[in-house]
Order: structure tokens, then C-alpha cells, then sequence
């Protein structure tokens, strides 16, 4: 890499915030200190760091010393990610969320550029802005997505992330962040929604995706940051999971909540305890007495195991995994190509799910050309 | 033998009124049931207690709203009358009636055999409304049907429209089970879908 070559210091936050390292820790990790390591990110007028720097860098960040020689474009701005609970998330564990969702939308585009990929969907094309949409448009437009997407009004949803990505949307999931941040979307040539999978609450990481796939349906194009929004992506989530007029003819209508049916409700709408009481409570169904009792009832009295036996399967997003098997199968691409395409190392690609299958390597008697050839955006240097 | 409605059988016995008759019942088990507290003690047989005695105030006072329906009581049983027809109702499955309520008492002998006196076809049959309940001891299904009298044999089972009554409905509408949607369709980019398209983050 010759020296003269432009450095882009956004790259290298980016890389750093996604792995998780302060300015002073990158400092120390290389031996210089976290002023230098800043004026890197900030300054552009700031000449190239010597190549040895760079090693070290892309060693410490796992990519590819190339990954800092050409502009990064598309960084997810904070204005057009919505956090699911945006207002108790700190403002750091937002930036590396952020970062995930850079490298995700590096990596989706790599697969925009070889696979076709299911389109949107999108149910409602004239949705009311935040400020005019009330309760009672959102319960349609969840309606509406159900059987745009295939599901009937009244029945339970089997499966909410391969709803969402058969409706366009591309889902994945981040590890090791924090626990504060839930999940997150933003719109780009495609809505992508990315979920954490920290807490293993299947029933909470169902709720959570429908709720991103609110964002996706309610507000494009949309600044997020509002609390509003949230609310409304709530509700779209907690409508879509639970549809009113088949909620109100299976919950308990006995004076006190009759536990094991509400349990039953629980396990078969794929939602949690939490959910189903408020899903009651918003319907007029229960008071708020009876709602401020479920709650603490849920808290005091219901065990783990009781909650572990009511939980849905885990959901895993399934187009990911379908294209690193296509382009294997196709063109003999294995995860650390792809990769070497993003400049990149593999664990960068592992950390999304993203892994060749077991016994996976392609048939040795076979040479794919696809691996020599190299569009010419993609060979320079950096380029995704 | 075709099954015939019971319309067609007694003009009184109409789908409307039996619907209104099925509510009711429905109706007074559901509001029993709600009061309904194991953890204060309450056993299923004094909640049945409760329900039974409510039955028979409810239709007692029900006369005033529907002239049509009127019950007579001796205390141990009674028999409800829909128009001048003698019915009486039991709790239990349609295939396995409960032999004390295919009784035949007094109070609807006589009535059945005065309308039944021109019916040689219905003058053994004797209606009874059954009232099927679920786990939770919710009425879950509510019918109509003519038993010879002295056996348990069935004839011309009416079961009442879910819909028409909304507290039936409430509980039992069938439920539905989810579909299972198809993995996302993926293919590999053809020259076509290329042309046009940003490949590269440049």
C-alpha cells in the first residue's frame, strides 16, 4: 500500500467503534496515544500513518489495511437508524450499534451486487405522518401488512423474521454490544433490521422485530429520534402480533385473569406475558388495576421455567445464510472470499451469523473463474 | 331419516328464540364463572350451585323481555317453556346425555303429550337443550335435540350458530393456526438485473 494513498479516518472509528475499543485503548494497543489515534479519525489534512500503523490497526480491528484506503459513503447516520428504546440507550453503545450496521450495509451491498434478493413489500403506500397517525390506523396498517404478507388477519405468526425478510426486509443479528440496545433499523436500497440476541429472550426478539418492521412500514424517510415514533412502532408490533378481533375472542373474560389460559395465549401468539397484558390493557379488556396487578403477578409468581416453557423457538434470519450457500454452490465463494472482497477478515462476517456450513468447502475438481474476476471497482484498493 | 330443524318440527322453536334462550345460558355461566375463586375456597360443585340457581332467576325474569319464555319450577327441577313447548336443558356432552335429565317429570308430561296428543311422529320425543362445556367450564357449544322418551336415543340435533350467540363465540371461534410461509427466494444476479446497478460502495 503505497503511503501516498489517501487514509480515511472515519473508516478506522468505524472499525474501532465496532470493535468496541476506545481512542486510549487503540492507543495503547499500538503503542502511540489516543491523541494520534483521534487526529487519525478526525483530521484528513493529517498525513498517512506509516504502514507498520496501518498493519497494526487492521490487525487489532481485523480488516484488511485496505479496508482504510478508500471514503466510506455509507455510514448509518443516527438520524435514519431507529433504536428500539432510543431514549434510555447511551449515546456510545448507539455509535457501535451504528457501526454494526455500516458493516452490515458494506456486506449487503457486496450481496446486493451478486444475488437478487426478495423486494419490498411494502403494505401502505401513503401512510399518515407520526403526528396525524392515530391507534386506529396503525391497527389497519398492521391488518394490511398481514395479508400483504401473506398471513391471514386471525391466526398467530409462525415465523416473524421470515415474514419480514419475505417482505423485503433483511434481518441479522449482533452479539456482544450491550444488553441496552434491543434492536435497530434503517432504510437503504433495502430496510435492514438488526436485532440483539444477548438477552435469549425469543418471545422479546420477536416483539422486537416487529417493531422494526413498524419503522419500516410507518416511517420512511422519516428522522428518527422521536419518541413518538416508538410508540407508534409499538403499537404496529404488538397489533401485528396479537390482531385485535382474534385477541379479544381468546383472552379470558373471567373477572380475575385466569393465569393458565393467558399462559396457553402466550406460548401460541409467540409473545411474551408482558405483551399480552398490555395487548389487553390497550383493548380496553383489563383496567389499569387489573394491568398494574398482572404485572407485579408476572414478576413475583411466574417462574423461569414456567417462562421457558411458554417461549417460542429461536428465530434465525434465513437469507443470509442462503446467499453464502448460493454463492458457494454457484461460484465457489466461501465466507473468507467475500471477506477478502470487503477487506475485511472473517470474524468481521462471523460476528453477523455469517459462517460457511460445516463440510462446506467446494468440490476440489472444480476451478470457479468468479474468484479471478474481479470487477474493477471492487479490485481497487478498499473497495467494497 | 333426514334431520329436521326444530322449526320444522314446532313452529315455536325458532332459530331466533333458541339463539336468545342459548345466550342466556351461556350468558349466566360466564358471569358465574367470573366470581369463580378456588383461592378462596369456591369448589366447582357450589360455582354449579350458583349457576343452577341463577338459571332459574334469570329465566324467570327473562319472561318480561320475551313473553315466549316462561319456566315452571317445583323446586328440584324445572322445565322451560319456549312458546307452549316443554324443554328442559342439561350440562353435558351431546353423545352422552345425563340419564337424570332425560327424565321425564311431570311438569313437561303433560304439556308434551296435550301438544304432541294430533303428532303420533313426536308424541315420544321429548326436547332437551345441551350445553356443552370446555376446560374452564365455559359453555363451548350449545344444541337442541329430541330423545325418546325413557332412552338416550338422539334425533334432529340442532347445534346453535357460534355467531349468534356472542358469548359462545367469544370462546370457542375456531382458532386458527399459523402458516408456514416459505423460505425467501433468492437468485443469483443474471447480466439483466446487473445492468443499472451500483456494484461496490464507490
Amino acid at each position: 500500500m503505497a503511503e501516498s494513498e489517501q487514509f480515511f479516518g472515519n473508516r478506522l472509528r468505524v472499525a474501532r467503534t465496532f470493535n468496541g475499543y476506545t481512542l486510549a485503548e487503540v492507543g495503547e494497543a499500538i503503542c502511540t496515544t489516543r491523541q494520534y489515534i483521534q487526529k487519525l479519525e478526525v483530521d484528513d489534512s493529517c498525513s498517512p500513518p506509516p504502514i507498520t500503523t496501518v498493519d497494526a490497526l487492521a490487525s487489532l480491528l481485523h480488516v484488511e489495511p485496505g479496508f482504510f484506503y478508500s471514503p466510506l459513503l455509507d455510514e448509518v447516520q443516527e438520524e435514519e437508524c431507529h433504536f428500539r428504546k432510543a431514549k434510555t440507550t447511551p449515546v456510545n453503545i448507539r455509535t457501535r450499534a451504528r457501526s454494526y450496521g455500516t458493516f452490515f450495509g458494506q456486506i449487503l451491498k457486496y450481496v446486493d451486487s451478486q444475488v437478487d434478493l426478495p423486494t419490498l413489500k411494502i403494505p401502505v403506500e401513503n401512510v399518515p405522518s407520526p403526528q396525524s397517525l392515530n391507534i386506529e390506523h396503525i391497527e389497519k396498517i398492521a391488518e394490511k401488512s398481514r395479508l400483504a404478507w401473506n398471513l391471514h388477519p386471525d391466526e398467530p405468526i409462525h415465523n416473524v423474521t421470515r415474514t419480514l425478510e419475505n417482505a423485503g426486509c433483511v434481518v441479522t443479528t449482533f452479539h456482544g454490544v450491550s444488553e441496552k440496545v434491543d434492536a435497530f433499523s434503517f432504510i437503504r436500497s433495502r430496510a435492514v433490521i438488526v436485532s440483539n440476541t444477548a438477552k435469549g429472550n425469543t418471545a422479546r426478539s420477536r416483539f422486537d422485530r416487529a417493531h422494526e418492521g413498524g419503522h419500516v412500514v410507518l416511517h420512511r424517510g422519516i428522522e428518527s429520534g422521536d419518541p413518538l415514533l416508538d410508540e407508534q412502532a409499538n403499537q404496529f408490533a404488538s397489533a401485528f402480533l396479537l390482531p385485535r378481533s382474534a385477541f379479544i375472542r381468546e383472552f379470558p373474560k373471567n373477572n380475575k385473569l385466569y393465569w393458565p389460559k393467558i399462559l396457553e395465549m402466550s406460548k401460541r401468539w409467540g409473545v411474551s406475558l408482558q405483551a399480552l397484558i398490555r395487548r389487553a390493557y390497550d383493548l380496553g379488556i383489563i383496567d389499569p388495576v387489573k394491568y398494574r396487578y398482572a404485572h407485579v403477578y408476572i414478576n413475583k409468581y411466574i417462574k423461569e421455567d414456567v417462562l421457558a416453557s411458554i417461549a417460542p423457538p429461536e428465530e434465525v434470519p434465513e437469507i443470509l445464510p442462503q446467499v453464502i450457500s448460493l454463492l458457494r454452490d454457484s461460484k465457489g465463494l466461501m465466507v473468507s472470499d467475500i471477506a477478502e472482497s470487503l477487506h475485511v477478515k472473517p470474524e468481521v462476517l462471523n460476528s453477523f451469523g455469517i459462517f460457511d456450513s460445516p463440510g462446506s468447502n467446494p468440490p476440489k475438481n472444480v476451478i470457479y473463474l468468479e474468484k479471478h474476476r474481479k470487477t474493477p471497482e471492487l479490485s481497487r484498493a478498499g473497495k467494497i | 331419516m333426514d334431520s329436521k330443524k326444530p322449526w320444522e318440527i314446532h313452529d315455536a322453536l325458532t332459530s331466533d328464540k333458541l339463539c336468545t334462550v342459548g345466550s342466556l345460558l351461556a350468558d349466566i355461566r360466564r358471569k358465574a364463572l367470573d366470581v369463580y375463586d378456588p383461592d378462596e375456597g369456591d369448589g366447582t360443585w357450589c360455582n354449579e350451585c350458583t349457576i343452577y340457581q341463577r338459571t332459574l332467576n334469570i329465566l324467570k325474569r327473562s319472561n318480561d323481555s320475551y313473553p315466549w319464555l316462561r319456566i315452571s319450577d317445583t323446586g328440584l327441577y324445572f322445565v322451560m317453556f319456549i312458546g307452549d313447548i316443554p324443554v328442559r336443558y342439561y350440562k353435558g356432552q351431546f353423545d352422552k346425555p345425563n340419564k337424570r335429565s332425560l327424565t321425564i317429570r311431570t311438569d313437561e308430561l303433560i304439556p308434551h303429550e296435550q301438544l304432541c296428543l294430533l303428532d303420533p311422529e313426536n308424541f315420544h320425543w321429548y326436547w332437551r337443550i345441551i350445553l356443552e362445556t370446555d376446560e374452564n367450564r365455559m359453555a363451548s357449544r350449545i344444541g337442541i335435540a329430541q330423545f325418546r322418551e325413557g332412552t338416550e336415543v338422539m334425533r334432529n340435533l340442532w347445534t346453535f350458530p357460534q355467531h349468534a350467540i356472542t358469548n359462545i363465540s367469544l370462546v370457542t371461534a375456531e382458532k386458527r393456526e399459523p402458516t408456514i410461509l416459505a423460505l425467501p427466494t433468492i437468485s443469483l444476479k443474471t447480466k439483466d438485473t446487473e445492468d443499472g446497478k451500483e456494484v461496490g460502495n464507490g
